[in-house]
């Protein structure tokens, strides 16, 4: 008993150094009501803390998020609507040995084929008269090479080949549009996307900004 | 009160209700108003119209040949209507102001002709034109292709075409698919090698030239039995034009 009371004794004097009388216990629980308001206190600031910084950061996430998402989709909906934007496509950057990346003007279109949809990449030419195609895709829209139109084809450098005429229906904004096209012997080169059919019905906008190229009404 | 004192009256609940209640009250008005902001501004803009400008160039007329012209073969060896063909040969005149091209005998419109130069000439078959010899005159000098060109529509059935793979030990094989009333072909190589065959029409498929030593054609003729020509059609991919 005396060595437990000594004990508690000298615990408590570690908190009342010099000559001040150690505490019995009974001392100390009188002491406690104090301090245990003091850490409750605390508690509750921090809480209330946490609170305000949880409605704030609630508030300004969610309204600024929802505010931008929303205004954006609408905004977005908007310039479609108002500007008529059939097609948008982002820039598609090749890096060149000599030139380093150029942004290419690369088109992803939906054409339609007897045996159904397809996507094709279509660079898009402002020096191309009309749009072409490997002849290699005449059979894959319907076409019959022999019995298409046939025209001569002046290529880069001035180098003539034959070409085959024909339409393609492609998928514009809401529906299959059709553009001239022709079917041409340069196999494994890009299609182009010309200027006949496209250039005297739709606006072309290469937006470098926004890194976009749109195809508007 | 103090605000913390006030905050703390509310569990984290409610907290989190007012927060989300309050933030959509702040966004759908700031939302719309910007929305508004950005519908006036993409309204500005405006369309012009712009004429249209037709410009056709003609080349200018230049000097006839001195002396005949000759044609060398015609690339390709056949066409329908309106098709653009290349009559390659010499002495054909710079673009001469008095020239004729002949398609089986008929002639083609001046706007058929698109080029003409001493060694080429771009040309349209005309309408009604026929199989037959082509004839080019200049400054009433002419010059006959050697052998037929063959003009064909959307009505013809017979087919020629490459046997693919061609057969082991074997040159080309040159193919005809319902070429009942064939009687004789004649394939002209591009070195000029002439290759002829007479045919015992039998089925819808069956071999038309054989052992031919390049895929490369200046000419290629189909007769019937009383000599006269039988039009025919190819794949352009198979024929390399």
């Amino acid at each position: 008993m005396v060595e437990n009371e000594g004990a508690r004794t000298g615990s408590l004097g570690e908190f009342f150094p010099g000559n001040q009388s150690p505490l019995s216990s009974d001392s100390f629980a009188k002491l406690s009501p104090p301090y245990g308001r003091v850490t409750v206190e605390t508690g509750i600031n921090k809480r209330a803390l946490l609170k305000l910084l949880l409605f704030l950061t609630i508030f300004v996430s969610v309204g600024v998020a929802s505010t931008v998402s929303v205004t954006r989709f609408f905004t977005n909906q908007v310039y479609l609507a108002t500007k008529k934007v059939l097609l948008r496509t982002p820039f598609k950057n090749t890096v060149w040995q000599t030139f380093g990346s150029v942004p290419e003007a690369e088109i992803e279109l939906i054409l339609q084929t007897p045996q159904g949809k397809i996507t094709h990449a279509f660079l898009l030419d402002t020096g191309a008269v009309v749009s072409s195609l490997p002849r290699e895709m005449a059979e894959i829209l319907g076409y019959n090479l022999a019995f298409l139109p046939r025209q001569t084809f002046k290529g880069f450098g001035n180098t003539l080949s034959f070409a085959y005429q024909g339409e393609m229906n492609v998928f514009l904004g809401d529906k299959f549009r059709k553009l001239p096209v022709v079917f041409t012997e340069a196999t494994g080169s890009k299609s182009l996307l010309g200027r006949k059919g496209l250039f005297d019905k739709f606006t072309l906008v290469v937006d470098h900004r926004s890194q976009l190229v749109e195809i508007r009404e | 009160m103090s605000l913390l004192a006030f905050i703390d009256r509310f569990s984290f609940r409610q907290i989190l209700s007012a927060a989300l209640i309050l933030a959509i009250t702040f966004a759908v008005p700031t939302t719309v108003f910007l929305i508004i902001q950005q519908t006036r501004l993409y309204s500005s803009a405006h369309k012009s119209k712009l004429p249209a400008n037709y410009e056709l160039v003609k080349e200018p007329f230049g000097q006839p040949s001195k002396r005949p012209p000759q044609i060398d073969y015609l690339r390709p060896f056949l066409g329908k209507v309106d098709d653009v063909v290349f009559i390659f040969g010499r002495d054909f005149g710079q673009n001469p102001p008095s020239r004729e091209i002949y398609f089986g005998g008929v002639k083609a419109h001046e706007e058929d002709i698109l080029r003409w130069h001493d060694d080429l000439i771009e040309v349209m078959v005309p309408e009604g034109a026929v199989s037959g010899l082509v004839k080019v005159v200049d400054n009433h000098q002419e010059g006959v292709s050697d052998w037929p060109f063959i003009v064909y529509d959307e009505t013809v059935k017979t087919r020629v075409f490459w046997q693919v793979p061609a057969g082991v030990g074997q040159g080309n094989r040159l193919m005809v698919e319902n070429g009942w009333a064939v009687a004789r072909a004649v394939a002209v190589t591009s070195s000029g090698q002439v290759f002829q065959a007479s045919l015992k029409p039998g089925t819808a498929i069956m071999p038309l030239v054989e052992n031919l030593p390049s895929r490369d054609l200046k000419s290629l003729v189909l007769y019937d039995q009383n000599g006269l020509l039988i039009p025919f059609f190819v794949n352009p991919l198979d024929f390399g034009f």
